[in-house]
């Protein structure tokens, strides 16, 4: 029998590194292109279904009027999600401002900081409801693609926007935005805001997904990692070393319910700013008096957007992602 | 079989690149869930099934091989005696 010549051994290699460049092209297109669950929603609000946060303040007693003199009027009990007792009053003063903003329901204050490495930005946000705490999808819709934060922002009339989690990017963790669940399983550290204000994050291992659905979460974030840790900045972090460096930021903080800071973090750039680890990060957050804190998509995802201006220098000029937290502008969908 | 072994030891090849890759992407974003997802597993057991596949193949090749190899010791043996049987004497 007569064997064929063998292909050369160079060839040989060349023909099984495109096989590999094939196939993680057909793992990417089955990763980020053909999604099994597009769009498919979970569950139906949470908010309807276990708070009313457009109830109002208090119910005036139609009685009270007659003893109006004689006994003092009760004091009103905020519904949850309403923080008009806390909601501040007055001038807008801050030292290092770029840029503010004020109306009868937001308050925000955009801050420039610099460190030894790196400059990032302070967004100061007051909300007098929870329902201004907003996000938004690329495209409208979960799974709705992709798009520049700034397009975002500029399609929500945003007046604060800043870079989200980028969820369609993963195949897993949980996402709820602005009551209404989309995906309920769970990758890395989880970030909740509660529709009465409280904003906690949690480490994966110890996060009660029923728990949080039965206290009423009305959005969360799953990127990661939490940045403090009772007060302190964590030991270690549940994430790679990768992401622990130095590196351009988004990250969402918590002062008391109706009052948080966004802060974006410019980054790699030798001559300006490298960014900042996430130790510096967290030092930072608890130096502004965040009771608590949680990293967002970095890298050349950050982008944070104040009354339709770019603030900072993102990397490379940013990139497009599937989601951003905003204030102000139009409603959520 | 050779043809087939040839043809699962490069898918093997490929799959073990891909797996590399993503090792190594893994690394530097764990929240990606490249080894993770749905489609991770799919791929990863596509790759078990190749593996054993080859596995499979090989061993049965070179029981067969050594089977041969066996026939053709024992045939020279049989040749040898029977050879020696009819030299003539000195």
């Amino acid at each position: 029998m007569l064997h064929k010549k063998p292909l050369p051994i160079l060839l040989v290699i060349l023909l099984d590194v495109l096989g590999i460049g094939a196939m993680l092209g057909i793992f990417s297109l089955f990763m980020f292109v053909i999604r099994f669950d597009n769009g498919h929603l979970r569950q139906s609000t949470v908010l309807g279904a276990t708070q009313t946060i457009d109830a109002p303040a208090a119910t005036p007693d139609p009685n009270a009027q007659q003893d109006a003199a004689a006994t003092p009027a009760p004091t009103p009990t905020p519904a949850p999600g309403d923080f008009s007792a806390t909601f501040p009053t007055g001038d807008l003063n801050a030292a290092n401002a770029i840029g503010s903003y004020a109306d009868e329901n937001l308050r925000i204050v955009v801050t420039e900081n610099h460190t030894n490495d790196a400059s990032y930005y302070v967004a100061d946000v007051w909300i007098r409801n929870v329902q201004g705490f907003k996000t938004a999808f690329a495209g409208g819709k979960f799974n709705g693609g992709y798009a520049m934060p700034s397009t975002m922002a500029s399609e929500n009339n945003a007046i604060l926007a800043l870079s989200g989690d980028c969820n369609r990017a993963r195949p897993a963790g949980l996402v709820i935005r602005n009551g209404t669940v989309y995906r309920d399983t769970l990758q890395g550290d989880v970030c909740i805001l509660y529709a009465d204000g409280v904003m906690e994050s949690y480490y994966e291992s110890s996060f009660d997904l029923d728990a949080a659905m039965a206290r009423g979460a009305y959005q969360s974030w799953s990127f990661g990692p939490k940045l403090i840790d009772n007060g302190q900045v964590p030991s270690s972090y549940n994430t790679s070393d990768a992401i622990i460096a130095h590196n351009p930021r988004s990250a969402i903080g918590y002062y008391e319910p109706g009052h948080y800071c966004l802060i974006y973090v410019d980054g790699r750039q030798s001559n300006n700013s490298k960014g900042l680890t996430l130790d510096e990060l967290s030092q930072i957050m608890i130096d502004l008096g965040c009771v608590d804190g949680y990293n967002l998509d970095g890298g050349q995802s950050s982008m944070m957007v104040f009354q339709g201006q770019v603030v900072g220098s993102p990397y490379k000029g940013g990139r497009e992602i599937s989601d951003i937290i905003y204030f102000g502008g139009n409603d959520p969908q | 079989m050779r043809k087939i072994r040839t043809i699962l030891s490069h898918i093997t090849i490929i799959f073990s690149g891909m797996f590399l890759t993503l090792a190594i992407l893994n690394q530097y974003n764990p929240g990606m869930g490249f080894l993770t997802s749905g489609i991770s597993m799919v791929f990863i057991v596509l790759f078990c099934l190749s593996v054993i596949a080859l596995g499979v193949t090989t061993i049965a090749d070179n029981r067969r091989y050594a089977k041969h190899m066996h026939q053709r010791e024992e045939e020279a043996a049989r040749w040898k005696k029977i050879s020696n049987n009819n030299r003539r004497p000195q």
